[in-house]
């Protein structure tokens, strides 16, 4: 029953998703600490806001979420175009992590922003440039794994994607850009943000470094449960005979 | 006054709490599930003796 | 005329030639367009002083969802007859496709347009000047049209085609809305026309930058 008795096949793609075990634990530990030290600064540390008062710390969550978002669409973009150069599946897998838990931070953007919002503004939604972009940014993403559940060919499915990968990314930019512009035009409630003092930038970058860690860890998951689903696969097809 | 706000603060961070953490969850739950699925599979493999000839049937 | 051209020229026939046979696309698309002007009209209370506000919007509306439907067909009936594998096993340039479906699919949403401008001008008692508008239009339809036909390639492949559509193009093409309703509502308002040019050059850039991308991305999404 060892693991040299398995055939070789096996073996690699065992020791691929086997050794990711041991250094997840560094990661989840580094994980839970810092998401303990961006909780202690957000709501203890940090100075009460002079004008929001306490609610403005949703900030800090909220900001570091988007960054996230963005770094995590990021990686779908640059994997995707490296999908349609090297045609590997990995770059697939990853593209399609990335933009699950990309649509993960987004949503939470979209609430945690709404929830700021209705008692800074008055209102849960406002064509904000900065919410409207993040809609739409939205919106993208979600249509992204539509598309990817949607398509019934693997690898014309992992072809499109790459496609809605990189055009949806290149969009983002002229997006911005068109509502903010658009906005300029109609004013609307805008959240005033001045320079940081320096103990709110620490305690965003603390919370920043938490979803960081955060992503990390999630998508050695994610990536590790597609590799043992291929290895599922393989395994009923070998069976199968 | 600021003072009730603090229901959208707490709402905010509890939210995000709780959806991070129980995606985490949720995604660690299915590695574990896949993974005895994967012994499992590998158990009926060996039980069934590897490697095959063709046309053999398996129970 | 190089051989790529006359390909494009080629197929291109070929695609308006299918619809002067039927003609029930173009048929669809421009009473769903007049449609949409006139049901505008009952939708929002259009007396005279808001009619400036709501017209750039309804006419915009009715340009995206016309064209939808246009650009929707384009493959889904290739795709259905088996037409499009046959295209595709051809020595037939990939671009050349593109090219051919998308100025298919331009000219009938310039032909709808041009049904459609006079009756949107008479409801919503219009008086501008026609050429920068019709220039407005002809942009935001190229940006449309550009993402829509490569969006439209990747629709017909999929399970829920009709809906996938939409729902790709609408917020790549935010842009081209917004951009194209609002250098149309400052024209028609009489509006700054340096923040005019403005717009038609966001217009401009958007065409320009997807035209290219939806050009070299066609290729890899008909690769069988």
């Amino acid at each position: 029953m060892s693991v040299t008795s398995l055939p070789l096949a096996n073996r690699r793609s065992e020791s691929r998703w086997r050794a990711l075990a041991w250094y997840d634990w560094v990661l989840a530990g580094a994980l839970f600490i810092t998401f303990v030290a961006a909780l202690y600064t957000a709501f203890l540390w940090a100075p009460t806001e002079a004008v929001q008062g306490d609610v403005q710390r949703i900030f800090y969550f909220h900001v570091s979420l988007a960054w996230l978002a963005y770094l995590s669409f990021f990686v779908v973009f640059l994997a995707s175009l490296l999908y349609l150069w090297r045609r590997a599946d990995h770059w697939d897998i990853l593209a399609r992590c990335s933009a699950e838990v990309g649509v993960v931070f987004t949503t939470l953007v979209l609430i945690t922003g709404s929830l700021w919002g209705r008692p800074i503004w008055g209102t849960w939604w406002t064509w904000d440039a900065r919410l409207t972009t993040t809609l739409i940014l939205w919106v993208i993403y979600v249509v992204y794994l539509m598309l990817r559940a949607y398509t019934t060919d693997r690898a014309r499915g992992a072809r499109f994607g790459a496609v809605l990968g990189i055009i949806g990314f290149a969009d983002v930019p002229i997006v911005q850009m068109s509502v903010v512009w658009w906005r300029t035009l109609h004013p609307q409630p805008v959240i005033e943000e001045g320079g940081l003092p320096p103990s709110m930038l620490v305690t965003m970058l603390i919370s920043l470094l938490a979803f960081t860690l955060f992503y990390i860890v999630v998508m050695r998951q994610r990536l590790r449960i597609e590799l043992m689903r291929d290895e599922i696969e393989r395994l009923l097809e070998e069976a199968e005979g | 006054m600021p003072a009730q706000n603090l229901v959208y603060l707490f709402a905010a961070y509890t939210i995000v709490w709780v959806v991070l953490f129980g995606y985490l969850l949720f995604l660690s739950q299915q590695v574990g599930d896949l993974r005895s699925q994967i012994e499992a599979l590998r158990q009926r493999h060996r039980d069934d003796g590897a490697p095959t000839t063709p046309g053999e049937m398996h129970g | 005329m190089s051989s790529f051209a006359r390909q494009v020229r080629a197929l291109l026939w070929k695609d308006l030639l299918t619809e002067a046979r039927t003609r029930e696309l173009l048929g669809g698309m421009v009473v769903f367009a007049l449609l949409v002007l006139v049901i505008f009209n009952f939708a929002f209370d259009l007396r005279v002083d808001t009619i400036e506000a709501v017209a750039p919007g309804v006419l915009w509306v009715a340009i995206s969802f016309a064209g939808i439907i246009g650009l929707g067909r384009s493959f889904i009936l290739e795709k259905d007859r088996g037409a499009l594998d046959g295209l595709l096993s051809a020595p037939v340039d990939r671009g050349a496709i593109y090219l051919a479906k998308l100025l298919g699919n331009l000219f009938f949403m310039l032909v709808v347009e041009a049904i459609a401008l006079p009756v949107f001008v008479t409801f919503f008692n219009i008086g501008i000047a026609l050429p920068e508008l019709a220039l407005i239009i002809l942009l935001g339809t190229v940006g449309l049209a550009s993402v829509g036909t490569l969006f439209a390639a990747m629709a017909a492949s999929t399970r829920a085609r009709e809906v996938m559509l939409p729902l790709m193009i609408f917020p790549i093409a935010v842009p081209v809305v917004i951009a194209a309703v609002e250098a149309t509502a400052l024209l028609l308002t009489r509006g700054s026309s340096s923040s005019r040019a403005g717009w038609i050059e966001l217009l401009v850039a958007f065409d320009l930058i997807f035209g290219i991308l939806s050009f070299v991305a066609f290729d890899y999404v008909v690769e069988e």
